[in-house]
């Protein structure tokens, strides 16, 4: 089941088109990585959802329903462009902020205790917000994201400013959330997060989505059937075995052993195939599949749209 | 509803505890019954008396010159270069010419005053009034007019002001007010117009505003900060009022106290 429906969602400022027609399908609890380049709508798209604009056409279903403002409750934001209230304590302001979104001050003040006590940061509840690192605050940000437990997540670019360990930190507890039965959207530039986390993609451009999907089925579509081989033997030997239902795209020799890299031309043809081509005249120490990175996925796509 | 009290709340509660507010407000009375009494003391301290020598050549003004607490005036039959040239060393403040001239008429524009330095409003004024006075009376004796006569026709007309339920109505004291009223709905807008305008600068550059409104409509978080704000500035008057009113009322009745006391001893 879809958690959230973008259907034919456009929107304009002025004479720029930062939404034409988006549709998109997002199914509750997954990770969903909203991907795109700078200026190609994520955050325009990201505020129709969040309530902050409206569409200029199309509309947008929360669980079936059109989104109205009850359904703020049940989100949570965590935007790029993000700040605290630079005079005011840390646990006052992350009160303010978790009664703004709908809870009683004892239910606030209990969650702000376990969150605070996980994150081992109680000793900055009495800390201005100016006195926190960059980190320091984003951590306290997440914290007032999640803290109503919202069942939609939003989070743009949520591991900028963090170390690598808080980043991890932060990490684990979107996979916590997600267990617990949290739908997340996440954007992002950093692919390897994408890759780690996300369950489905669209990928955004120019206000239009050109990859949608999940990503196993996304990384299987854009495979080139090019093998990474490792073996131990004649060089011509191996060249010869190859026959045209295959490419040698480059072989490296080592002291070792050598390492040649084969694309699969014909359709039909399997690993075996190319294994008992093989086998007679090498000796083979390891096969593995080259899989296009999200990263290289997104650069192809976005300039392939370009051009 | 509950989100622009929460709101309100906030804008109230982190203004109110500001050092800022809490300095200005106990501040502000100080300065302002400090501006009274500094007014009530500079009044009480320069009570030098003003002596005026007074050449009239016409010799229509003898006697006329009233004394007052603060200026006195003595009349010289002699020549007005002389006293001029030794005003100083007989301590007058200033030296009155009133020449003789063919008639009154041209006397309105001919008379002069010599001083040092400039002389105040209240001197000139006195003068003034007093010689235009005289030369009014000397032109009704001349057009044969009895000034008892004229002052008899004077009439002055005092309008009495009543409500529709026939109470009485104070129009200086409504005027009065609106003045009042107006002065502080100005100051007001002013002072605390620009609060919520930093208010607003404020969350645009802590870049905490798309936060809030993803949690509450614009229209609320505006609404809150203005009645917010608001509040704080009524409190903040409200206690301007109090301890001004406490501290001026405290101030003035100890100066009044030693000021009777230094009559009683006199």
């Amino acid at each position: 089941m879809n958690i959230l429906e973008i259907e034919n969602v456009s929107k304009n400022y002025a004479a720029h088109k930062a939404l034409d027609g988006i549709t998109l399908h997002i199914p509750e609890k997954c990770v969903f990585g909203l991907l795109g380049p700078n200026g190609a709508g994520k955050t325009s798209l990201i505020r129709i959802i969040t309530q902050i604009t409206a569409p200029d056409t199309g509309r947008v279903l929360f669980k079936g329903q059109p989104l109205d403002g009850d359904h703020v409750r049940q989100m949570g934001y965590l935007p790029e462009e993000r700040g605290l209230y630079k005079k005011m304590e840390v646990g006052e302001q992350a009160l303010y902020l978790a009664r703004l979104k709908g809870m009683s001050r004892a239910d606030a003040m209990k969650k702000l205790k376990y969150w605070f006590e996980k994150f081992e940061i109680e000793a900055w509840w009495k800390k201005k917000v100016e006195e926190l690192s960059k980190g320091m605050a984003q951590k306290v940000q997440f914290i007032t994201t999640v803290l109503h437990e919202p069942e939609f997540l939003i989070l743009d670019e949520p591991f900028t400013g963090f170390d690598p360990i808080n980043a991890e930190l932060i990490k684990n507890e979107l996979l916590e959330l997600k267990s617990k039965g949290a739908t997340i959207v996440l954007s992002t530039h950093r692919m390897e997060s994408v890759e780690e986390l996300c369950n489905n993609i669209a990928l955004i451009d120019k206000a239009h989505v050109i990859l949608d999907g999940s990503v196993k089925d996304i990384r299987k579509q854009f495979r080139s059937h090019t093998f990474e081989i490792n073996y131990v033997g004649n060089r011509i030997g191996f060249t010869n075995a190859l026959w045209t239902g295959f490419e040698l795209l480059d072989l490296k020799e080592e002291e070792e052993h050598s390492s040649a890299k084969v694309k699969m031309l014909g359709g039909n043809l399997s690993v075996n195939d190319l294994l008992s081509l093989l086998m007679p005249h090498v000796q083979i120490l390891g096969l593995q599949e080259i899989v296009p990175s999200m990263n290289d996925i997104f650069i192809k796509q976005v300039s392939e749209n370009r051009n | 509803m509950n989100k622009i009290l929460l709101v309100i709340q906030r804008e109230y509660l982190t203004r109110v505890k500001k050092k800022s507010f809490i300095i200005m407000t106990f501040l502000g009375p100080i300065l302002m019954s400090g501006i009274f009494v500094s007014v009530f003391l500079l009044d009480k301290v320069d009570i030098e008396i003003k002596t005026i020598g007074v050449v009239d050549n016409t010799h229509i003004f003898v006697n006329k010159f009233k004394d007052s607490d603060r200026i006195k005036f003595e009349y010289l039959n002699e020549d007005i270069n002389k006293v001029r040239d030794q005003s100083q060393s007989r301590g007058y403040f200033g030296v009155l010419l009133i020449p003789s001239t063919e008639n009154l008429s041209s006397l309105e524009k001919a008379v002069t005053f010599y001083s040092e330095s400039q002389p105040g409003f209240d001197i000139i004024s006195k003068i003034k009034f007093t010689i235009e006075k005289e030369i009014n009376t000397q032109k009704y004796i001349a057009a044969g007019i009895d000034e008892k006569k004229l002052t008899e026709i004077k009439t002055d007309v005092d309008i009495q002001t009543r409500d529709l339920e026939n109470k009485e109505t104070s129009t200086p004291l409504t005027t009065g007010l609106g003045f009042g009223a107006g002065l502080m709905i100005y100051l007001f807008i002013f002072i605390y117009g620009a609060m919520v305008m930093r208010g607003v600068l404020e969350e645009k550059t802590s870049r905490i505003v798309e936060v809030i409104i993803s949690s509450v409509k614009p229209f609320q978080l505006m609404m809150g900060k203005i009645i917010g704000v608001a509040l704080v500035g009524l409190t903040q008057f409200l206690l301007w009022v109090v301890l001004s009113s406490s501290v001026f009322f405290i101030l003035s009745s100890s100066l009044m106290a030693e000021s009777q006391t230094k009559k009683r001893q006199k």
